[in-house]
Formats: structure tokens, C-alpha cells, sequence
């Protein structure tokens, strides 16, 4: 017991007197400042824009409201129906709706998909586009390409090289520098010795990077004590990732390489586990995953929309049949020279080509699914890739999250177009009262499971595996000259 | 005595398994990259020329209709795929393949091959640029990092010293030995890309001063990791601490500066959100010609601009239609504001560009990788190019729509074109922009490439004359 306590005290000295250490420490804590900073400006931005086109609709449906009431009073009068407010004309034309994802109390810690897809999805009811998995957004496909510097990215791309860096030489320096004789004549073994050394980084580095983030996390105001199950988790997260990171460097320590060669073995390791194993799963996908091009759907889309319009009064009289609610004995709204009936034929059509295009539209988006189930299996063999994944599903900035999200959204504005086209195709005069209670959009967190779960029993079966390894090692350490 | 350091200095790599084994990996990494980035080549180009044709057989086969409403459900272009592209994919995932084409508005690139992906694709793919910009850096890293440090520890360089070696003798030729090995792996990845993009028989092809101008960048590119490998193990003390140096620099080069470019410049030059572009637009056009507004005061000064040239009084005396005349003038009007906005994002992005070009002094590889991907045609500047001749053509493609209603509706009811009008559209035909306007406009990133392979070099050459030996 005396022994250990010298050596961690006489490391601990050593340790914070080595400028290289405290160098990279260093480093590590400026890059997490610097992404904590990045991400929290970039969600701000998002923030504002949801928040911007959440009151363009309450304003919109405010003003229709008003509009209606005078109209009811007595007090306005309008030519056609693109203007007159009670009429679902205007409501398609003139107050579309907002689906939004909401922002995680912990969405600082990864952008993640945040920087390809949108919080928010305009349903424009005219739009073919509002009925599709997909958003759009203003952003520079080099920020995409390069990413952004988030805290996920320092801790799952560069934490491990810090780690590597400053426990790769823990044994061969010793060696290298002839000192390891006297350490070998101490009543201590050498792993032990090891393993205490090591220890002591860790926990320094763990401690460190976690009162460091309890910090960052305060200064820019999460809520951490709200949300204190999605704190553990994190911090658990990141225990077991940095453990992983040493572990292996004590493995590879034990094998009793030279400091160059274990350097090289560590760095390969990373490379392997950042950026190979991944690069070759997404690979595999695709190839094992084959998927049509997207091209081909719009193409199919296009014909669809060509196939329709050849025999428009046989699908008509299909639409009809699919909706009796929507068939309407008023001439208004089969006249064509009039507004009303004009719009209810071109929505009609692209309702039609829709329907026709749905089930190839669905097929794809399943197979798109079904690809990227398939890399969240093989995550597994990825410790970063978990911990990317693990990271950004607790920021909610993951592509599930954005995904259900996109199809909620489409589920939502297929019913918001069944709810609004009823009124339109039997021209309904929409009241103020119908107006302020439109139906709006939840997302339901429910539809994207956790997997904190499976992510931790997996890292906790790397982290055992490399526990035995150590043993078996720890026993050959024994031997070490 | 250069020669047979860089002899000797092989010799001692290719004794070293662990050597070998890196070697034998880098090359069957670069050969299965290689290999899938082809694969993914000759599908692209294949499903290119099946849905292009599949999008104009859908514009030709549509049913009689008011041409106007046809502009209004368009078509659609899809970005051509260089075979340079084979080598660096670039923002091609991220892009958008399509760019829709229609009445009175100008669209963005869409579908973003990039969102179809699980979170996980953004960790990379197995790619030729993958491999040259991150893996064979640190091979080099791997390979040469203890060049000096190995006779420092070993003190076989006295032994050279006293035979009459000079430290700058030294230093070439173990930085031979490294370039030996690495144009090894670079003639194998380039021939080979070359020779196999002519055997997928696509109709775009790429010059074989092409295929050198983007082999020769990465040529740079790896000299300057050379020079700088072979600098700091003469300067380091002990190999743990050269190899520790280099990873380091690796990191910074390849990882935290083209990250921490692109905050910087989106930071610095942020692009407007879609809401406030979109806003902006629509100001812009609040007062102007739409083509469907017949009288707010541009319409009205346009209609007695067409009355004063045919000299007549009233509409009804024009020869035309005078509503195609004020959709093919209200789509002009349109597009050029369309193009005042579009121009005002590729100026923000030109400044973001200056951004990187800074960051290019502390990076190697920003500006390779800049050049790399335009040479490639994956950049930002072939995206903008593409999307502005589509601009041309559709504002072409409307405005024949649109006077064909001009030509032809005069005194009918509901004026209605079939298929003759639809095959008689040209086909949207996209050229490439000129090799020599692309190198011209990354003259900058050039220059800091050079820049940083003579300076590197200068450091080899120069600072390892006086370094201390023990």
C-alpha cells in the first residue's frame, strides 16, 4: 500500500511538471472551449430561424383569423377566392405550416446531422416538396464537407490521440532511459507499476475533461440538474471511451515494444478503429445495400404526373372515390375559369401523381432505412463509431433524429392536406375558430428509441475483452527484462 | 553519397516487417479504393445517361397543355460526373445531383446523396482522396520519422560523420529514400486511375494533362510531408519524441485547421438563412414584372413599351399574345434578380475562400485539397458554374415556352401545345469549364502549395546542417 501511495504521489508530481502533458491538456481543453462556443453560436442561429418561421405562421393565421371576422362582420368584401380569407384557396396559398424538431438541452455537445438537415419543415400545400422526407437550408456544402467542430468531434476524434500521446511511452521510456532496472528491484511488479501509472492519467485526464465539461456546460447555461439522466449517461460515455483508449495503451505497454513502435501500433489502432473500420462499414452498406438513385425517383415521379394527366377524368373519379368526403355537388368547384375550381383541378392532379408515386417514393425511403439500420448494426465494430452515435442521439442531432423527424413531418402534412383539402374541395367556408385550432405538429420522441443500453453493454464487452488481454499480458510483463 | 544513403536507408525499411506490413496495407487500401471508387464511377455515369434521357422522354410525352404550364411542372438537369472525380469526390455528396427547372423561380442543387445516409457516413468513405490526404501522410510519418533519431540513438551517425558524410547529404538522401517509396504508391494509384476511367467508356473524358495536374498536387502535397518528416527527426531528440512531434502535425494539418477553417470562415462571411434569402428575393421582385401581374406599374410601363413598338393603341390590336410577351419578359426580369442573389452567395463564398486561403499558410492541405477537388470538377466553383448555365438554359427554355403562347394564343380561348413544342426545346447541353479558367482562378492555392514544398525544403536542406548529433 505504501508503494502504490509513493508511486501515484511521486506520478502525479512527475505528471504535472511534464510540459508535454500539460501541453496537450492544454490543447484538449482550448478545443473544447472553442467547440463548445462553435456549437452553441450554430444552434443559436438554428434556433432563431425556427423561432422566426414559427411566428410567420401565428402571424399569417392571426391576420386569417382577423380577416375572417371582419369578412363575418360585415366589415371587408373580396373579389376572388385567392384573397377571400375564408376560403381554402387562400388557406392553401397563403398560411402553410411549420413542423419543427426540438432543440435538446444537450444538442452542445454534437452538431452532428444538424449542419445537412433543417429544425424546422415549411408544408406549403401546393409544394410536392412538403410531402417528402427531405428539407432545405442555406448552407455551404464545403461546411459540410469539412464538418464542424463540435465536442463529439474533439472527443471521439482527438481525445484517444491525447491519450495515446501521453501513455504511449509509459514502460519503454523507462526501459529506454535504463531506469526500468530500478524500478524492476522495487517490491513491486512491473505491471502493477504499469497499470498504477496509467491509472493515474486517466483518472487525471477523466477528471479533468468531466469538470471541464460540467463548467463549459454551466457557462452556457444547459440545464444539467433537468436533465440529469442525459448527464450520467454522458459521463458514463465518456468513462467508458476514455477507458477503452487506455486500456489498449496499457495493453500495448505490457507487450514491452519500444516507444517508437508502440507509438506506432497505438496511432494505427486509431486510425483503424476512426477511420477505417468505419469508412469500410459505410462501404459495405452501400455495396451490400444496394439502393436506386434518387434520380429515378423523380423521374418516376415525373411520369407518374405525365400518366395522370393522359387520363385525368378516370383519376379524377378515383380521387373521388378514395375520398367521397371531398366530392362536391357545387359548380364552383368544377369551374375551371373560376379560382376555386382552377386550383382544385391543379392540386387534384398533384395529389394524384403523389398517390401514384407513393409506394416506389416509400420503397425507396424504406431502403434507405433498412441501409442505415444496417451501419447502426455494425457500429459495433467501431468504439468511435458508438460513441458518435451514443453522443449525438443525446444531443437529438443524430440522422434518426432527423429522419423520424422529416417523417412525422410527412405523416403530418398528409393529414393537415386531408384535413384542409376536404374544406377546399367542397368549398367550406372556413371559420376564424377552424383557423385557430388548424391542427399542429408534435414530435414524438417516442419513434426514436435510445440505445444507451446496447451502446454501453457494447463498450463494457470491449473494454472486458481488453481486460483479459491485459491479464494474459500482465502475467508475460512478469518476464520482462 | 546520396545515392547510397537512400540505397542503405531502404534497405533498412524493407528489413523492418512491421515496414512491410504498413506498406502491404497502404497499397491494398489504395487498390480496394481504387477499385470501388471505379465501381462507383461506372454506375454514376450510367444512371446519368438512363435518367437523363428518362428525364426528357418525360418532358417530351406530356400531354397537351398551356406551355405555360408546362414551364410551371419543368424539367429537370443533372450534374454531369468528371472521371477525375474517381480520385476526389468532393462536395458531391453534399451538392445536390438535380437542379429542377421551372417557371419563374431558380431552385438550389436538391437531392443531397449526403442525407440519405445514417450520422455514420460523415466518419468517411473508403476513397483514393481519403487514403492520399490522411493515410499516406502518416505512412510517411510511420516510415520516416526516425531517419535521423535511429543513428542519433544508435550513434552510427558519428560513424557517417567521420566517413566524410555531410548532414545535408544525409538528410537527401534519407528524403530520397522516403520520395522513392512514396511515387511507388502515387504512380500506382494515378496510372492506374487513369488507364481504367478510358476503359469505362464514358462519353466524358478527362486529358492525360488532367490526370497529371491532379497527380502532381498530391505530389506536392506528399513532398511537403517529406520535408517536414525528414526536419523535425533530424531536430528531435529520441524517436518517441519525432514520431510524437509529426502525429501531432498531422492532427493540426489534416484534422483541427480545415475543421476550424471552415468555423472561421463561416463565422466571418456567414451565409444568409434560406428564410432572409428568399425574403430578399421577394422584395426585390415586389414591384417588378412576374408575368402574371397585368397591372401594377412595371407591367403597365412593359405594355406600353410593346404597344409603342408594334405602334399600336391597345392589346387588342397586337399581332401577339400579349400575355406570352409579359411571361417571357416577366421570366428575364425574374432570372436577373435571381442571378443579383445567386451572384451576392458566390461573393459571401468567395470571402469565406479568402478565409481558407489564410488558413492554407498554417494547412498543406487546404489548398491541395481546394485544387484537388477542382481539378476533379467536385468543387463549389463547378456546382455554381452548372447552376448558372442551367440558370441560361432555363430562362432559354421558358422564354421559348413562353412566346410560343405569344406566337400562337392570339384570339383562343385556352391555347393548348402538344408534343411537337415539347421536342422542339434544345436539350440542355452543359460544357465544362475550361481546364486552364480553373487553374487560373486557384492561382493563390497553387502558390501556397509551392510555397510550402520550397520552404519545407529549405528547412531539410538548410536547418539540419547544424543540428546537434548527439
Amino acid at each position: 500500500m505504501k508503494e502504490n501511495r509513493t508511486v501515484i504521489r511521486l506520478e502525479l508530481i512527475q505528471l504535472f511538471r511534464n510540459k508535454a502533458f500539460l501541453g496537450l491538456i492544454l490543447i484538449l481543453l482550448v478545443l473544447m472551449t472553442l467547440a463548445t462556443w462553435n456549437t452553441d453560436q450554430y444552434f443559436q442561429v438554428k434556433r432563431a430561424e425556427v423561432k422566426t418561421q414559427l411566428q410567420l405562421v401565428e402571424e399569417n393565421d392571426k391576420r386569417l383569423a382577423a380577416e375572417i371576422d371582419s369578412l363575418n362582420g360585415g366589415l371587408a368584401s373580396y373579389e376572388t377566392s385567392y384573397t377571400l380569407p375564408s376560403s381554402g384557396v387562400r388557406l392553401t396559398y397563403n398560411n402553410h405550416r411549420v413542423t419543427w424538431l426540438p432543440f435538446s438541452s444537450f444538442s452542445l455537445i454534437a452538431i452532428g446531422q444538424g449542419d445537412l438537415y433543417s429544425n424546422y419543415k415549411k408544408i406549403v400545400l401546393y409544394f410536392n416538396s412538403s410531402y417528402e422526407r427531405d428539407s432545405e437550408e442555406l448552407v455551404s456544402p464545403l461546411e459540410q464537407l469539412f464538418g464542424q467542430l463540435d465536442l463529439a468531434f474533439v472527443w471521439v476524434y482527438l481525445l484517444p490521440l491525447i491519450i495515446l500521446l501521453t501513455s504511449f511511452n509509459v514502460l519503454s521510456l523507462e526501459r529506454e532511459t535504463g531506469r526500468l532496472t530500478l524500478i524492476a528491484s522495487q517490491p513491486i511488479r512491473i505491471w502493477h507499476w504499469v497499470l498504477l501509472k496509467i491509472s493515474i492519467r486517466f483518472l487525471t485526464i477523466l477528471v479533468l475533461i468531466i469538470s471541464f465539461l460540467f463548467l463549459l456546460l454551466l457557462v452556457f447555461e444547459v440545464d444539467v440538474l433537468g436533465n440529469l439522466l442525459v448527464f450520467v449517461q454522458l459521463l458514463v460515455t465518456l468513462f467508458m471511451y476514455t477507458a477503452f483508449w487506455f486500456f489498449l495503451s496499457f495493453l500495448i505497454n505490457l507487450a514491452g515494444f519500444s516507444s517508437g513502435k508502440s507509438l506506432i501500433i497505438l496511432t494505427s489502432t486509431w486510425v483503424i478503429f476512426v477511420f477505417l473500420l468505419p469508412s469500410v462499414v459505410n462501404q459495405l452498406a452501400k455495396e451490400l445495400n444496394t439502393i436506386p438513385s434518387r434520380l429515378e425517383i423523380i423521374n418516376h415521379h415525373q411520369a407518374m404526373y405525365n400518366e395522370m394527366e393522359s387520363s385525368q377524368d378516370v383519376e379524377m373519379e378515383r380521387l373521388y372515390q378514395r375520398h367521397p368526403d371531398w366530392r362536391s355537388d357545387d359548380p364552383v368547384t368544377s369551374d375551371l375559369s373560376n379560382s376555386t375550381g382552377w386550383n382544385i383541378d391543379y392540386l387534384a392532379k398533384q395529389y394524384i401523381a403523389q398517390i401514384k408515386h407513393r409506394s416506389v417514393a416509400d420503397n425507396y425511403e424504406n431502403q434507405v432505412e433498412s441501409r442505415n439500420a444496417w451501419v447502426e448494426v455494425f457500429r459495433v465494430t467501431s468504439p468511435a463509431m458508438i460513441i458518435q452515435s451514443a453522443l449525438t442521439d443525446m444531443a437529438g442531432t443524430s440522422g434518426r433524429y432527423y429522419r423520424s423527424f422529416l417523417k412525422q413531418s410527412q405523416e403530418y402534412a398528409h393529414g393537415y392536406r386531408h384535413y384542409v383539402f376536404k374544406g377546399l374541395f367542397t368549398n367550406h367556408s372556413f371559420t376564424a375558430n377552424e383557423i385557430r385550432q388548424l391542427p399542429v405538429f408534435t414530435f414524438d420522441y417516442q419513434r426514436v428509441p435510445g440505445t444507451f443500453k446496447q451502446d454501453f453493454l457494447i463498450m463494457l464487452a470491449y473494454l472486458m475483452v481488453l481486460l483479459i488481454l491485459c491479464f494474459v499480458l500482465s502475467k508475460k510483463s512478469q518476464k520482462i527484462n | 553519397m546520396i545515392g547510397h544513403v537512400a540505397q542503405h536507408e531502404l534497405r533498412r525499411q524493407f528489413r523492418d516487417g512491421r515496414i512491410r506490413t504498413l506498406l502491404i496495407v497502404v497499397t491494398l487500401m489504395l487498390i480496394a479504393s481504387l477499385v470501388l471508387s471505379l465501381r462507383d464511377y461506372q454506375l454514376a455515369s450510367n444512371q446519368y445517361q438512363k435518367n437523363l434521357s428518362q428525364a426528357r422522354k418525360n418532358w417530351e410525352s406530356q400531354s397537351t397543355k398551356d406551355p405555360h404550364d408546362a414551364a410551371h411542372d419543368g424539367t429537370y438537369v443533372i450534374k454531369p460526373l468528371y472521371p477525375l472525380a474517381m480520385i476526389d469526390k468532393g462536395i458531391k455528396q453534399f451538392s445536390g445531383q438535380v437542379v429542377h427547372l421551372g417557371a419563374h423561380e431558380r431552385k438550389q442543387s436538391t437531392l443531397n446523396e449526403a442525407k440519405d445516409h445514417s450520422g455514420l457516413f460523415r466518419f468517411g468513405e473508403l476513397t483514393p482522396s481519403f487514403i492520399l490526404t490522411y493515410v499516406i501522410p502518416l505512412l510517411l510519418i510511420f516510415l520516416g520519422y526516425n531517419a535521423f533519431t535511429e543513428e542519433k540513438e544508435k550513434q552510427t551517425i558519428r560513424l557517417l560523420l567521420v566517413q566524410g558524410a555531410l548532414l545535408s547529404q544525409l538528410a537527401l538522401g534519407k528524403w530520397l529514400a522516403l520520395f522513392l517509396q512514396m511515387i511507388g504508391l502515387w504512380c500506382l494509384l494515378f496510372v492506374a486511375a487513369a488507364i481504367s476511367s478510358y476503359s469505362v467508356g464514358s462519353e466524358i473524358s478527362a486529358d492525360v494533362s488532367q490526370w497529371m495536374a491532379l497527380g502532381g498536387i498530391y505530389l506536392f502535397y506528399f513532398i511537403i510531408f517529406i520535408n517536414l518528416i525528414i526536419w523535425i527527426s533530424a531536430k528531435a531528440s529520441s524517436s518517441g519524441m519525432s514520431l510524437t512531434v509529426l502525429l501531432t502535425l498531422w492532427i493540426i494539418i489534416t484534422l483541427i485547421i480545415p475543421k476550424a477553417s471552415t468555423n472561421l470562415a463561416g463565422w466571418s462571411y456567414p451565409f444568409p438563412t434560406l428564410q432572409t434569402f428568399r425574403d430578399n428575393i421577394n422584395e426585390d421582385q415586389t414591384n417588378g414584372l412576374n408575368g402574371h401581374n397585368f397591372w401594377n406599374e412595371a407591367a403597365q410601363d412593359f405594355q406600353q413599351k410593346v404597344l409603342d413598338e408594334y405602334g399600336v393603341e391597345s392589346i387588342e390590336d397586337l399581332p401577339v399574345a400579349y400575355g406570352g410577351l409579359l411571361l417571357a419578359e416577366g421570366e428575364k426580369y425574374e432570372s436577373e434578380i435571381y442571378t443579383k442573389h445567386f451572384d451576392l452567395l458566390q461573393s459571401q463564398y468567395e470571402k469565406q475562400r479568402s478565409i481558407y486561403r489564410w488558413c492554407g499558410l498554417l494547412s498543406p492541405m487546404l489548398p491541395v485539397r481546394f485544387l484537388s477537388m477542382a481539378i476533379a470538377r467536385t468543387d463549389y466553383g463547378f456546382l455554381w458554374h452548372f447552376e448558372d448555365e442551367a440558370e441560361k438554359y432555363r430562362v432559354e427554355f421558358n422564354t421559348a415556352l413562353n412566346m410560343n403562347i405569344a406566337e400562337n394564343a392570339k384570339g383562343v380561348n385556352r391555347y393548348e401545345a402538344g408534343r411537337e413544342l415539347w421536342a422542339s426545346i434544345p436539350e440542355f447541353d452543359y460544357k465544362w469549364q475550361p481546364p486552364q479558367e480553373i487553374l487560373r482562378d486557384h492561382t493563390l492555392e497553387f502558390a501556397s502549395v509551392l510555397l510550402w514544398a520550397i520552404l519545407s525544403f529549405l528547412l531539410t536542406v538548410f536547418f539540419t546542417r547544424n543540428i546537434q548529433i548527439v
